[in-house]
């Protein structure tokens, strides 16, 4: 099944990426602990970087964040059928609104990675109104699918908040081919319910029962205390 | 009360891959709902957890770094300015439907639609999708229109109920195509906002045609 073999590739990015290690100044003498905590690397820094960037407008701290992650949203346009040239622009745009954007980063509300995908998910459809030859005004991106800030996130939500993401990745590779594959068609194909349906020639009921069964799943690791 | 909603909903909505016009309409509800809101948010934690691990590194531009450090010093990018927008009475339009009014310079128009209901048509971000506001008096029947897509309700004062469920204010209604529906309003009558898709109306056709083709009394 390629979408699980996908995962996994998934998995050995997270186990084998030195560059991170290396950027995050893991001492690469530590191998059993960068292994222990290879998921965990992934994520810790780039949410100081950030806040960084946000207070005092960190140069240095934009670079590392750019050099991460802006390949990373590249990959992800590219894999949501923008072309690569247009990605390229795209993945720029995303780390500009990154750095204007970055005083409004709440750590305690979301990882590093969440809070970007949000901007490249945001970008992205704006590429696809401008690519649709909309010829109306339409709601800003940002006003649709931003979350409003306004919930406070508990002490207990917020400290476990870092490690989310990493949990979440591996819940994701524990999940069955047919939702992994529902989730990754609708997340990074763009593709509707609907589409995914005609697809994979299955009821978009089932399509929507197996994001439901994956987003319940999901659901568990982030917030425990609601699962029931 | 608020009906249990799909997870798979918000998660088409988080995606970005919903049609346009139903998205105001959940973006709204999300205004109101901090449940849904955390369902959201799970689900743009998986799309940031998929960014980490499944997208392989694709090399940027060798000046792409260089293009972006040039750019940082730039304005920032304007915000939309806030202002209400009254839908009715004192009830202001959620932010996400004030914005789409607002940036078309557009103005509510209510009509009837009916014995004891008032419409008015908000300017669709699609021409297969429609938003519609509506007013309905104590007791009377909600417009129901013909659609291949989905409806999508957002009950803002009041209620109506259909068939054996209740909508009350502040909740959001999914309805799949189902012309036997006979929405009524409460007694205290029922404003909302409804986002229909696979509605297709041409462009061509005027303001009083397209109400005549949405709005199918029984």
């Amino acid at each position: 099944m390629t979408i699980m073999s996908i995962f996994l590739y998934g998995g050995a990015v997270l186990r084998l990426n030195p560059g991170i290690m290396a950027h995050l100044g893991t001492k690469s003498g530590q191998p059993n602990k960068a292994a222990d905590h290879a998921t965990r690397a992934e994520a810790p820094g780039f949410e100081d970087l950030l806040v960084a960037i946000g207070q005092t407008r960190n140069r240095e701290a934009f670079i590392r964040v750019f050099e991460h992650y802006a390949p990373r949203v590249k990959s992800f346009l590219i894999k949501a059928g923008v072309a690569p040239d247009q990605a390229d622009e795209l993945a720029q745009e995303t780390m500009l609104t990154v750095w204007n954007r970055a005083a409004t980063y709440d750590p305690a509300r979301a990882a590093a990675g969440t809070w970007i995908y949000t901007i490249a998910r945001n970008k992205r459809i704006d590429a696809l109104r401008s690519a649709k030859g909309q010829n109306i005004a339409p709601v800003p991106v940002d006003e649709m699918f931003t979350l409003p800030a306004i919930d406070t996130p508990s002490p207990h939500e917020a400290l476990a908040r870092t490690d989310e993401q990493a949990t979440i990745a591996r819940a994701m590779a524990a999940l069955p081919a047919e939702q992994a594959e529902a989730l990754y068609k609708s997340f990074f194909e763009n593709k509707s319910h609907s589409d995914i349906a005609q697809e994979t020639g299955v009821p978009v009921g089932t399509v929507k029962s197996r994001i439901r069964l994956a987003v319940e799943r999901m659901r568990r690791f982030i917030s425990p205390e609601d699962a029931a | 009360m608020r009906e249990p909603l799909c997870p798979s909903l918000f998660s088409e909505y988080a995606s970005g891959t919903m049609d346009e016009g139903l998205a105001l309409v959940v973006a709204s509800y999300l205004s109101f709902c901090p449940q849904a809101r955390a369902q959201v948010g799970a689900c743009q934690t998986m799309g940031g957890a998929m960014l980490e691990t499944l997208c392989e590194p694709v090399e940027m531009g060798a000046q792409s770094l260089k293009h972006v450090l040039a750019q940082l010093d730039r304005t920032a990018d304007p915000c939309a300015g806030k202002k209400a927008i009254m839908l009715w009475d004192d009830i202001a339009l959620p932010p996400p439907l004030a914005a789409l009014i607002g940036c078309r310079h557009a103005k509510l128009r209510w009509q009837a639609a009916g014995a004891g209901a008032h419409m008015a048509i908000l300017p669709a971000p699609r021409a297969s999708s429609h938003i519609i506001a509506l007013r309905v008096a104590s007791g009377a029947a909600l417009p129901v229109h013909p659609h291949s897509g989905m409806a999508l309700t957002l009950v803002l004062r009041g209620g109506y109920r259909d068939d054996a469920k209740h909508y009350a204010a502040v909740s959001l209604a999914v309805h799949e195509p189902d012309p036997a529906r006979v929405p009524i309003a409460d007694a205290q009558g029922c404003v909302c906002v409804v986002a229909l898709s696979g509605a297709e109306i041409a462009e061509s056709v005027s303001w009083t045609e397209r109400m005549k083709a949405l709005f199918v009394r029984r």
